[in-house]
């Protein structure tokens, strides 16, 4: 039978205020008597009891917390069709100021070559198998080929000749600009309206694409006049006018 | 995230455990994602992990060996990296108070180790002693916590608490452990 200075005993052990004389009674009543040892048990397991539950409750509250915490939305998850839709606003702006920056830097030069359509060789007579090659070779775009073997076919002195037209342009394709000058001019005199025209606007290309001050003048002449390049005349010099290229031209 | 540690320290010891719901609510996720990612723990291990750091970032308060933290988060993920590391748990758990009791009171004396207790004893034995500690009053039971469950020792809880003396506290302590028992007695009646 647990009596009250059993349980003095018990609680002083616990708490390490036991004499040496105490300790022994102690150990005594705990052998004479089970429920003596059963209460000295069960009051070392309830200070366990009360270190382990702290940890353990505080442990389970925790866990508890962990797997039921709010999923925490990254910043970029939070924002992604904020940060998606500038990333597109981006790209677009930087698309479009290069494309304009691109389509206004264009030179005078890339102009003249952009507007620039080889005189058609089907037009003409072949008498002569080297000739027959030249044209051949012109058509296949190797120019320096085709020069050589069509040279002889050229007449600077016959404003008719179209074989002038074809050289030059296939002086003008490689941008040998004065020599493809020399072979347009003999056409601009022509009395062959086709001719004429083709060899005016090939010699204004030619003209641009060297920078010749002279350029916006013989531009202007097409443009007032009605035939198959009038059109082409006034948008160039509408494009030079807009790039503010005419003062370069001494307009 | 500024930290008053020395607040800290005072609701701890109390028994005020808010701010560790807090950070475990706003870090938690990101030291399990980290230690999944980096150390190749399981979702469970990482989050036992982050517990247990909790648990370390108390102990440090408690125990003035951390009084100043610039960042709870990466201090949380340090803790986790280590006891992953070199298992420190296994060493943070091996302190237990009632094994220095038996020690002290047993020595090698094997006729009075441990009987076998049953599952349903056990639980009730849990529900007295927590129910009967908590009617203590907010002194004795930050004492007992300090002494039982945090291993201060006699000084320093005259420290903690105000003591004149290890002796004062001593008693105190005695004291409040009666009461305590006082109420268990109750509760089994």
């Amino acid at each position: 039978m647990l009596q009250d200075s059993d349980r003095i005993l018990i609680e002083k052990a616990v708490n390490d205020m036991l004499t040496d004389e105490e300790h022994v009674k102690l150990m005594d009543r705990m052998l004479e008597d089970p429920e003596v040892k059963e209460h000295m048990e069960e009051q070392t397991r309830m200070v366990s009891i009360l270190a382990k539950e702290d940890h353990e409750a505080l442990r389970n509250v925790i866990r508890h917390t962990i797997d039921h915490a709010p999923k925490q939305i990254g910043h970029f998850q939070q924002y992604r069709t904020y940060y998606v839709a500038a990333c597109v606003a981006m790209v677009l702006v930087a698309v479009t100021a290069l494309f304009l920056l691109l389509s206004a830097s264009k030179s005078p030069k890339e102009l003249a070559i952009a507007a620039f359509i080889p005189y058609p060789a089907g037009g003409t007579s072949r008498s002569e198998a080297s000739v027959d090659e030249g044209l051949k070779l012109y058509e296949a775009g190797n120019y320096p080929e085709a020069i050589a073997q069509l040279h002889t076919q050229a007449d600077l002195k016959n404003s008719e000749n179209i074989y002038n037209l074809i050289i030059g342009s296939a002086h003008f394709q490689q941008e040998h600009w004065p020599m493809a000058r020399i072979f347009f001019a003999p056409g601009t005199q022509s009395k062959d309206v086709i001719i004429r025209n083709e060899a005016l606007w090939l010699e204004a290309l030619t003209m641009l694409a060297s920078e010749n001050v002279q350029t916006i003048n013989k531009l202007r002449a097409i443009a007032n006049n009605a035939g198959p390049h009038q059109k082409q005349a006034a948008k160039l010099l509408k494009t030079l006018e807009d790039q503010a290229q005419l003062q370069q031209f001494g307009q | 995230m500024a930290v008053d540690v020395a607040q800290l320290r005072i609701d701890f010891t109390t028994g005020k455990n808010d701010f560790l719901i807090e950070i475990t609510e706003k870090y938690s996720q990101y030291c399990v994602d980290y230690m999944l990612k980096r150390h190749q723990c399981s979702e469970d291990e990482a989050k036992d992990l982050f517990a247990e750091a909790i648990l370390v970032f108390r102990d440090a308060v408690i125990r003035k060996k951390l009084t100043k933290v610039r960042k709870v988060q990466n201090y949380l993920l340090g803790t986790c990296i280590k006891l992953h590391q070199l298992q420190l748990r296994q060493d943070y758990r091996k302190v237990d108070k009632a094994a220095e009791i038996k020690e002290r009171l047993y020595g090698e004396n094997t006729n009075f180790l441990d009987a076998t207790v049953s599952e349903e004893t056990n639980s009730e034995l849990i529900r007295i002693t927590m129910t009967s500690f908590h009617q203590l009053g907010e002194k004795c039971q930050q004492l007992l916590r300090l002494y039982y469950v945090h291993h201060f020792s006699l000084n320093e809880i005259a420290e903690e608490m105000g003591f004149a003396t290890h002796n004062v506290a001593k008693t105190t302590k005695y004291r409040c452990y009666q009461q305590w028992m006082k109420f268990a007695r109750e509760l089994k009646n």
